[in-house]
């Protein structure tokens, strides 16, 4: 028995498939790439697999990760090649390598993400970003628990003009602490008085990283060198 | 671009934008060039609905086969779509190239339930399409609609202008390659549409003529010229092992209603239940080979990688070489954690057996459809089922493991009276006893059994019945609804206003276009969603155009009353169907012709045809 960790992108039109489509699209792929993956038990056998957390609706991502348990034989090379073949357009497979099957899940060792946001700022906007991280930011979050403020300043770790309509966000996403980049967007757009239009942005999702040296879970348990750098 | 505004301003802002992207596996994008045909499929529901329709996916890859064919698809944008397109002023636009559909040739929309028809307007008056045949324009595309309900086509008679009757992989080619023919002539709309009208199958309703008596009743049908066909004929196919089935299918994202490969078995049916109408529309029963249909499944699960496999036909357990089909797609797919699914209406223990074996893969509920509650009832409605057939069924599936069963009745069917309807809750109360016998308790028990109200409908033995009143059917639902007891025992019944309404539809004159056209244009859509659903609109529409509904739905007709859709030949003679009444109101039971022929009449219908036995 074998794992697999294969990084992916989302891009296109496909930035409009929920996360859990994009779960069943993959496993159809599985099967029509004829990977040898290991099925659950029970009455209803599914590929057994392990995601990365889940993407927002709209987003684009260069950087989407997933785990499957396959047959020994199967090759990283081999199971990019064999599932670019089927995947539909807009989804991707750009890295996969051979993992202990010890290794923790993706879920557990992912703390941070890089985003990069374009928006058409307004002009002279972007001057302010020094101001707005000097100061605690305090946003009201939805929870299931009902509406709450908190302070998403120490969740955000970086935060830098790209040119005039690009950001680029290194915020926090572990299990316990997240910050979605649209709270941190918006914020700053309160701050500088404006209003955010969520639909005019663009958000694509650029890495996820496991620690603050900004290693990426290609790096966890790994028995293979990765491929296809 | 309307691409662009549509990807980056109006999908961020709708709920399942997934609805409106087209890029779905295999699905079919091709570059329009010059001198091509464009058809768009147009389906007046939701997209989950309308990709769980094999119809469409057969006839997209049979169209998209072509290479002077672009073919594409469009659905019902749901309602916060609507609202946004509006506000934008977005055209209806198919999901393939997000091109305007109103730049397309042909619309053709599928007619599969009456409540689907306020949608139909709807689409076309956001494609910028006008709503009436008659006002569309010679750049205007060709709006046509095939499918069941296509066989009463008067309703819609006023927006369509076309119908395709029959089987449409056997005349859509004779339709494109006409289409071509006329342009290439230079033809006008007004004589394309004549040349449509000479192809088998086509009816053009603005070349026929529709009068009425002084009753309301319909008078006849005419066409306004001599060279056209009096009566128009469904098309057929003759053999189903060579008939176009696609080896691609596109894979939604979303999960629609029927996610996974449908694996078309036959064709038609031969159990004869009086009340249905695909038991008499699609006949005669056509089989493919299992050999072909194992060869047709390992293609689509290489090509669509699903993981279950649903065998499909208006009654699965019929098939002849189900066993051999069942056993071998078994053997196939077992180890690939791939499913086999089948509808499970039929009532036999025999039967019972074959779904252990392929639920070993997959477990779910069990449904029987026993539709009436007494025996005596049964034989009316020619259901040839007998109690001991339904407990011998229930008893081998508690045997093997079953907890939950579903058992699908009818009410308002003609003759019925209270004790038949009693009948229904004593049927759920000896499957209680069943499960006793077999488990020694209760425990784990869902008995769910739902109760549809009858809707005549055309070209069946009982097109001449009147429906129960509404009253008279919540009437009959309450009570059914006191006699059932104990909490192993679930009762559901359909909205009753509903089914007033398709039978008000299902079997009008060109007369009710006008009703449906007023409910539209008083904001009716989506009609058989509850939260779109509003009855009191629809009434109103009815009183605003004089119209009674009654005299549709619950008018017992005349014999010898001519129907507004006499001049549509399905191949069972009027006569089979008049034969067939009055057996039902003798209490006879008619034999199911796989065992002997009962003259129907399809076997007359076409040269070449052959029904089951006749091979
Ligand atoms: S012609 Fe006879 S055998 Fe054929 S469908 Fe009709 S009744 Fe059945």
């Amino acid at each position: 028995m074998g794992r697999i960790r294969a990084k992916y992108i989302k891009d296109k039109e496909v930035r409009f498939i929920s996360h859990l489509d994009i779960v069943r699209a993959l496993e159809r792929a599985f099967r029509r790439a004829d990977i040898p993956f290991v099925l659950t038990e029970g009455f209803n056998p599914k590929p057994k697999i392990n995601f990365s957390p889940p993407l927002s609706l709209g987003y684009i991502s260069k950087a989407e990760y997933f785990d499957l348990d396959v047959g020994d034989d199967m090759i990283p090379e081999e199971f990019i090649y064999r599932m670019n073949n089927v995947l539909p357009q807009g989804i991707m497979v750009i890295k996969a390598i051979s993992i202990d099957e010890k290794s923790k899940s993706l879920n557990s060792i992912i703390k941070s993400s890089e985003y990069n946001v374009y928006y058409p700022f307004p002009e002279g906007v972007l001057s302010g970003i020094e101001r707005f991280l000097s100061d605690e930011i305090m946003v009201e979050k939805e929870s299931k628990k009902g509406k709450k403020t908190i302070n998403i300043r120490p969740l955000i770790y970086s935060f830098s003009k790209v040119d005039e309509k690009n950001i680029c966000l290194w915020l926090a996403s572990n299990s316990s602490e997240s910050v979605n980049p649209v709270y941190v967007v918006k914020a700053f757009l309160h701050f500088s008085g404006f209003d955010f239009e969520e639909s005019n942005a663009i958000i694509t999702r650029l890495e996820q990283y496991i620690d603050e040296k900004k290693n990426t879970p290609m790096r966890e348990g790994v028995i293979n060198e990765p491929i296809n750098n | 671009m309307l691409k662009d505004r549509i990807l980056n301003e109006i999908l961020p802002c709708v709920e399942k934008p997934a609805r409106y992207i087209g890029n779905e596996l295999n699905s079919v994008h091709k570059q329009y060039m010059d001198g091509m045909v464009r058809f768009v499929f147009a389906f007046p529901d939701i997209y989950e609905i309308g990709m769980s329709h094999l119809g469409i996916k057969i006839l997209y890859h049979l169209l998209n086969e072509r290479e002077d064919t672009v073919c594409e698809r469009v659905f019902a944008p749901w309602v916060d779509m609507e609202k946004i397109m509006r506000k934008e002023g977005i055209p209806l636009f198919s999901l393939e190239s997000m091109t305007p559909v109103r730049d397309f040739d042909f619309v053709g929309f599928t007619l599969q339930y009456e409540m689907s028809y306020t949608n139909i307007l709807n689409m076309l008056d956001l494609a910028g399409i006008p709503i009436n045949a008659a006002e569309r324009s010679e750049s205007s595309p060709l709006v046509i609609a095939g499918g069941p309900c296509a066989y009463n086509p008067e309703p819609l008679a006023q927006f369509v202008d076309f119908f395709v009757m029959g089987e449409g992989e056997e005349v859509i080619n004779e339709i494109i390659d006409t289409y071509k023919d006329c342009k290439d002539k230079g033809l006008s709309r007004k004589e394309i549409l004549h040349c449509m009208a000479h192809i088998d199958g086509v009816y053009v309703p603005s070349l026929y003529i529709m009068t009425y008596n002084e009753d309301g009743t319909v008078k006849n049908v005419k066409p306004v010229d001599v060279d056209l066909p009096l009566k128009i004929k469904k098309r057929v196919i003759k053999d189903m092992n060579n008939s176009y089935y696609p080896e691609k299918m596109i894979v939604p994202y979303l999960q629609t209603v029927h996610d996974r490969i449908m694996l078309e078995i036959f064709r038609g049916c031969t159990r004869g239940c009086r009340f249905c109408q695909a038991g008499m529309i699609y006949r005669p029963v056509r089989e493919r080979s299992w050999e072909n249909l194992l060869e047709l499944a390992r293609k689509l699960v290489s090509s669509t990688g699903y993981d279950e496999i649903s065998l499909v036909s208006l009654s699965s357990c019929d098939y002849t070489f189900l066993e051999e089909l069942i056993y071998s797609l078994i053997d196939e797919f077992k180890g690939k954690g791939v499913g086999i699914s089948l509808p499970s209406l039929r009532i036999d223990a025999a039967y019972v057996d074959i779904f252990n074996k392929i639920e070993e893969v997959r477990k779910s509920g069990i449904t029987f459809a026993p539709e009436a509650g007494s025996q005596r009832l049964r034989d009316v409605i020619n259901k040839n089922v007998t109690e001991e057939d339904l407990m011998n069924a229930v008893f081998s599936a508690f045997k093997f493991g079953w907890r939950t069963i579903k058992l699908y009745f009818m009410i308002g069917l003609p003759t019925e009276t209270d004790e038949d309807l009693d009948g229904i809750a004593e049927l759920g109360e000896r499957v209680l006893q069943v499960y006793k016998e077999v488990n020694g308790n209760l425990k784990g028990l869902t008995v769910t059994m739902s109760a549809s109200s009858f809707v005549p409908k055309p070209h069946t033995p009982f097109q001449w019945e009147a429906q129960d009143s509404m009253e008279e059917l919540y009437r009959k639902q309450l009570l059914i609804k006191s006699k059932i007891r104990g909490h192993a025992l679930r009762f559901t019944y359909h909205d009753v206003r509903l089914s007033f309404l398709e039978a008000v539809i299902s079997r009008g004159d060109r007369r009710v276009s006008m009703v449906i056209k007023k409910a539209w244009e008083k904001g009716c859509r989506f009609d058989s969603w509850n939260e779109c659903f509003n009855f009191e609109t629809w009434m109103d529409a009815f009183k605003e155009t004089g119209i009674d509904p009654a005299f549709y739905a619950n008018r017992k007709r005349e014999e010898n009353e001519v129907f507004p859709w006499d001049h549509i030949d399905v191949g069972v003679t009027k006569e089979f169907l008049k034969r067939e009444r009055r057996r039902a109101y003798e209490g006879k039971s008619t034999f199911d012709c796989r065992k002997f022929c009962i003259k129907c009449g399809i076997q007359d219908f076409e040269e070449g045809l052959k029904c089951y036995g006749q091979n």
